[in-house]
């Protein structure tokens, strides 16, 4: 599964040290979720989205 | 006696490292915490509880094969009896299937589609299962020690 959170949060000029805390994860998380290295749970995903203010599925798609 | 201490010694360390953890998670100090923040003991988020997952696997794995190993080569290369590794070895792998078994009961219970197999029923059917391999195995064991 890939991502554009890092876009979307580049966009609303949030940094990682800021998304992490509202999100309820350290930074190193939200550092793996931007890498694609670790797929979050539906509970973070959603709140992911509604931070970004962006549906699940416009953030998080599948590949091929 | 001395060779009874330094056995020892990792084992003290082991819960000397987790009865510091422990103390350090729980205190409130400022210092303790910063100190806690460094070392990265922080809070476990859903990322860190996965790792920490993984670790676990892996080390369960690692004792599991580490002790069956050394069961089978004290046991068919040096001819000695362990029958205690074995023992924590099986009581392992019987953990696993007994766990396995009560979560994915959990799991699926409540649904209206799918009734899932009563879980006394199934650990019956291991209960006779275990013992008639059992009685199998030791009858084996007794026609080799009289032959």
């Amino acid at each position: 599964m890939r991502n554009c959170i890092k876009e979307l949060r580049k966009a609303r000029g949030l940094r990682q040290e800021d998304m992490a805390p509202l999100l309820g994860v350290s930074r190193q998380t939200v550092v793996a979720m931007e890498n694609n290295k670790y797929d979050p749970t539906l509970e973070l995903a959603m709140k992911v989205a509604r931070l970004l203010g962006q549906p699940v599925e416009s953030i998080f798609f599948l590949e091929g | 006696m001395r060779m009874i201490i330094a056995c020892s010694i990792p084992l003290l360390m082991l819960v000397l490292i987790f009865a510091g953890t422990v103390w350090m998670q729980k205190s409130k100090s400022p210092k303790v915490k910063r100190m806690t923040t460094r070392l990265g003991m922080v809070k476990m988020d859903e990322m860190e509880k996965e790792i920490q997952q993984k670790s676990i696997q892996i080390a369960y794995n690692v004792v599991l094969y580490a002790l069956l190993g050394y069961t089978f080569y004290s046991q068919f290369v040096k001819h000695e009896m362990h029958p205690v590794t074995l023992l924590i070895a099986v009581a392992g792998i019987l953990t696993q299937g007994f766990a396995t078994l009560i979560l994915r009961y959990r799991s699926t219970k409540g649904d209206e589609d799918y009734q899932p197999y009563p879980i006394w029923k199934t650990l019956l059917w291991i209960a006779c299962i275990t013992v008639g391999l059992t009685a199998v195995g030791s009858f084996i064991v007794f026609t080799v020690i009289a032959w």
